[in-house]
């Protein structure tokens, strides 16, 4: 703290910022008693609003009242960090993980949920990023041109299948969705994936290589030595994807 | 085309205002915590909005009343900021919005007290010198006094003076607080150092009771703010750039537009008069 400031007028202000988040009424000297109330309604909505913005799947998902708690829990315990408010939610899913026990316990898919639906707003809002150089276009024998703006999840819940309020413990298994910007859009999408096409491409992120340089490790994984058939199905991914705007 | 009037880029009409031609400010202003670290649909726009006009800032969390200390990384993205689009002005509010380590993203009111013009002061040529311009600190709307030991337009000078930033003239927020805590707003104008004023805010506001105003940036301006323009502007020792703030319930952008000329025919009527004068 400044050496400029008293503990006297630190504590003041100390006193109307928790005040704010955990609507104690505080002890402030010289207030209006009753408008300070205005400072809790004005704060909390802001936070409430930006989290059910982030979030209108889980919102569905959970009743109202445990929305509201959860809303109301977070940033009564959870301290804020990030300056840009829309950024924010994002600190939601790690408390939830970390403090929200029960509820996670009642909806075995909400951390997904929230980690799903949160990828949508970074993926909407985040950075550009430079697209690698267009090889050419022989989908079998080049490195793709993929989009630098994608990423493979893997789930253990058909989040991006499904209703949130279906998906049961029937559901439980191991699902693959590619997410990406589009590039003309901005819009973000979500592709379902085989898990053959979800390796693929989250290889051919990592490093670009051609489908055909990949063909050992293809046979040796998930023991496909047909190269004709491997060949017409990658080609006929390849134009989803260019179809997509996955793939310049 | 307005010459002082600028108007509050927002992303609810953005598209409308990109493509159209309903509005024609003089210069755009944005938060730059909405647009820092944005890429994709958003970037495109705000590239199309910032060739085409001046882009002036209003910031929201640099928190420069806090006990907390200083942002340094944040300040770093707001300096990569203002310096990528050429930004024309860095105002602030003269509120805090972080306390204990905790960001709570609203305007929170300022112990009007000696030893916080002292810290804030120092903040702020902090902030100055990292930043290599002046910060335009601006005069919030409260609704309660905190602890104060001196009146709000005392605090105001005294940070004015001793941090040497320029002030953020809003004229609305004069006309709620004066109306909160029942005092004038035009002895109010009278007292403040206005040779530090750089730039002026103007807003519609909603009062949610007898005697209390929120200012909600939700409503148009109402006749009694015009007058306080006037006068204000009036006392100010050259002209200035005004913007007009509309946050909530936007209405169509031609009801913006009309607001933005009858601030601007205010601005020419009364500063052509005083350029005559001066002649």
């Amino acid at each position: 703290m400044s050496t400029h400031l008293k503990p006297e007028t630190y504590e003041q202000q100390s006193r109307l910022a928790a005040y704010c988040r955990n609507g104690e009424q505080p002890a402030l000297d010289g207030i209006t008693p009753n408008r300070i109330g205005h400072y809790r309604r004005l704060v909390f909505n802001v936070v409430k609003d930006a989290l059910t913005r982030s979030y209108p799947l889980a919102v569905n998902l959970l009743e109202e009242e445990e929305w509201a708690i959860l809303c109301n829990d977070f940033f009564e315990f959870h301290p804020c960090q990030d300056p840009q408010v829309w950024k924010m939610p994002e600190e939601l899913i790690s408390f939830v993980q970390q403090e929200r026990a029960h509820l996670c316990e009642k909806y075995p898919h909400l951390l997904e949920l929230l980690r799903f639906e949160w990828k949508e707003v970074e993926y909407y809002m985040m950075p550009d990023r430079d697209w690698p150089i267009a090889s050419k276009t022989n989908e079998w024998q080049d490195a793709w041109s993929l989009n630098p703006e994608s990423e493979v999840l893997s789930l253990e819940y058909p989040v991006h299948l499904k209703n949130a309020r279906q998906i049961s413990e029937e559901d439980h298994g191991s699902y693959y969705c590619l997410v990406f910007r589009h590039e003309q859009t901005g819009k973000v999408h979500f592709m379902n994936l085989s898990p053959f096409f979800a390796w693929l491409i989250a290889t051919m992120l990592e490093t670009p290589v051609s489908p055909k340089s990949l063909l050992p490790v293809i046979e040796a994984q998930f023991g496909i030595s047909d190269e004709p058939m491997l060949r017409e199905q990658i080609s006929k991914f390849h134009q989803k994807l260019v179809s997509d705007r996955m793939i310049r | 085309m307005n010459k002082h009037v600028g108007i509050g880029f927002r992303k609810d009409f953005g598209t409308e205002f990109i493509e159209g031609s309903a509005l024609k400010p003089a210069f755009v202003e944005v938060a730059p915590e909405n647009w820092i670290d944005v890429g994709g649909f958003w970037k495109k726009q705000f590239r199309k909005v910032a060739e085409q006009y001046p882009v002036y800032t209003h910031g929201l969390s640099l928190s420069i009343g806090s006990p907390d200390p200083l942002d340094w990384e944040f300040l770093k993205k707001v300096k990569s900021f203002l310096s990528e689009w050429d930004v024309k002005v860095y105002s602030e509010h003269l509120s805090y919005s972080k306390c204990d380590n905790a960001h709570l993203y609203d305007l929170l009111p300022i112990p009007f007290r000696e030893d916080a013009v002292k810290h804030i002061a120092e903040r702020i040529r902090q902030v100055q010198d990292f930043l290599g311009r002046k910060l335009v600190i601006e005069i919030v709307s409260y609704y309660t006094p905190v602890a104060a030991e001196m009146s709000e337009v005392e605090f105001i000078n005294a940070i004015l003076q001793e941090a040497d930033c320029e002030l953020l003239f809003d004229i609305n927020n004069i006309y709620v607080n004066g109306f909160n805590h029942g005092y004038s707003p035009t002895e109010f104008i009278d007292q403040l150092d206005l040779s530090k004023v750089k730039y002026i805010h103007m807003a519609g506001h909603d009062q949610v009771s007898e005697d209390l105003i929120i200012d909600t940036h939700g409503q148009p301006i109402i006749d009694p703010v015009f007058d306080l323009f006037e006068y204000a502007i009036s006392k100010l020792p050259h002209p200035v750039p005004v913007l007009l703030e509309r946050d909530f319930n936007i209405p169509e952008l031609a009801e913006l537009q009309e607001e933005m000329n009858r601030l601007e025919s205010i601005c020419r009527n009364t500063w052509q008069h005083e350029h005559a004068l001066k002649a």
